[in-house]
């Protein structure tokens, strides 16, 4: 996509966020065609449940309604949307309760791989079902930071702001994520 | 270096954090130790995968049922003009007037009291001089002779003659109510059904009145009113 086609896209959608601040439902449900792929996919990865990441989604668009009026364009849409469904999710997480794994000494014991034990050839070639099922198996606090930073694409600062913890913790569990995801990979892989 | 130290900078290598002396001693200990050089490759491949699937995005399992139940959702919550086209608002005000007016709970003050029961007594006394002229018209009649009957008859025509023009317009803005009733609601529906109940009441009145005696101004009057009550009600329900 090129600069202008994104500003174009980034206009259209302000445009869009404008008239359905003013309640117009038409516009509102363009941005919902264009962008819903997008929620339901970032929610989908957080949380690794179908129906969890369909009810997650549609309650991003019921806020996005609500809060579309304070949108100023001073973003684009989609980083806007983004945050927002990322702390939808997380709110989620906090009222149900989920433990976000905490990186202290006294934390979960990284993952080490023996020596002796693993087979260096049996990492199996990483593909989108056998990852995503391997996503899934991780715990919430590690897919969240494994989420934002590897498949979205976010900065460690920026994860650190979202989630209130340090840029080192965030850091280590990004590590221990991607360890684990190994970890869980083989198991796939040694199971079949 | 050893192999767990060498472990935990892998992913600040991988994202390019290293500082140079850093990745030095990492390079280092990963050509001589292939476990190490396995983790290195197998997180790689795992990053890699990802950074190259980004913006790769999934669709919910239903969109369209996604998205009519969050209209659903936020129609529920919003006040009715909120949502919708500008001319969808026009009506919906307009409808609101009438739902509101229709379910408003009536709170008079001591003055709107006094000022409502003075009201009924002149409602009361209008109707006692219209009964007694009546009746003192319907003596008239009785006594009335044979040229006296012809008057009648030439009233009753002019009052005929004004309510058909008066129907005309009437038939005109039923066709038009008629044609949009389909999309009221059941209470605008009953709220228009109830006010031409009482509206038609008045006209049978009055036109019963006149039926009597023709040359009575008071049922006369009040059969203009009527009509011309009916012809606004019909005129403001067919715009909505």
């Amino acid at each position: 996509m090129t600069a202008t086609e994104i500003e174009t896209q980034h206009e259209t959608d302000y445009a869009l966020a404008q008239k359905a601040a003013q309640g117009d439902m038409g516009a509102f449900e363009q941005l919902y065609q264009r962008h819903n792929r997008r929620v339901y996919s970032l929610c989908l990865r957080m949380t690794s449940n179908v129906s969890e990441a369909e009810d997650l989604a549609q309650e991003v668009f019921i806020q996005l309604f609500r809060k579309i009026g304070s949108f100023r364009g001073e973003s684009a849409f989609t980083t806007w949307l983004h945050r927002l469904t990322v702390n939808q999710v997380l709110m989620h997480f906090r009222k149900r309760g989920v433990k976000m794994e905490q990186t202290t000494d006294d934390g979960e014991t990284p993952i080490q791989i023996v020596k002796g034990t693993e087979n260096p050839n049996a990492m199996p070639v990483v593909d989108r079902i056998a990852l995503d099922k391997a996503i899934g198996q991780l715990p919430p606090g590690y897919r969240t930071v494994f989420t934002l930073h590897d498949i979205e694409g976010h900065e460690h600062e920026e994860i650190a702001r979202m989630l209130g913890c340090s840029v080192g913790t965030s850091k280590s569990q990004l590590h221990k994520a991607r360890m684990k995801l190994r970890g869980l990979l083989r198991q796939q892989k040694a199971n079949e | 270096m050893n192999c767990e130290k060498c472990q935990d900078l892998v992913s600040d290598f991988l994202d390019g954090a290293l500082s140079h002396e850093d990745q030095k001693t990492l390079n280092s200990h990963l050509e001589e130790c292939l476990d190490c050089a396995d983790v290195r490759n197998d997180l790689q491949s795992i990053v890699g995968f990802c950074r190259s699937n980004r913006g790769v995005y999934v669709a919910p399992p239903n969109e369209k049922a996604l998205w009519l139940r969050i209209r659903n959702v936020i129609e529920a919550g919003a006040s009715p003009g909120m949502l919708a086209t500008a001319p969808e608002r026009e009506n919906v005000e307009r409808r609101n007037f009438w739902t509101n007016w229709v379910g408003r709970s009536w709170e008079l003050s001591f003055p709107q009291l006094v000022a409502a029961a003075a009201a009924i007594v002149l409602v009361v006394s209008l109707s006692t001089v219209v009964g007694l002229r009546r009746w003192q018209s319907g003596e008239t009649v009785k006594n009335n002779n044979a040229a006296g009957a012809a008057n009648l008859s030439v009233a009753a025509e002019n009052v005929r003659s004004r309510i058909s023009q008066q129907q005309q317009l009437i038939d005109y803005w039923n066709q038009r109510v008629e044609f949009n009733k389909a999309r009221w609601n059941p209470q605008m529906r009953e709220t228009f059904d109830r006010n031409l109940k009482v509206i038609d009441q008045a006209v049978n009145d009055s036109l019963d009145s006149l039926s009597q005696n023709p040359h009575d101004e008071v049922s006369e009057e009040m059969l203009n009113a009527a009509l011309n009550e009916k012809l606004s009600l019909l005129k403001e329900f067919a715009e909505l």
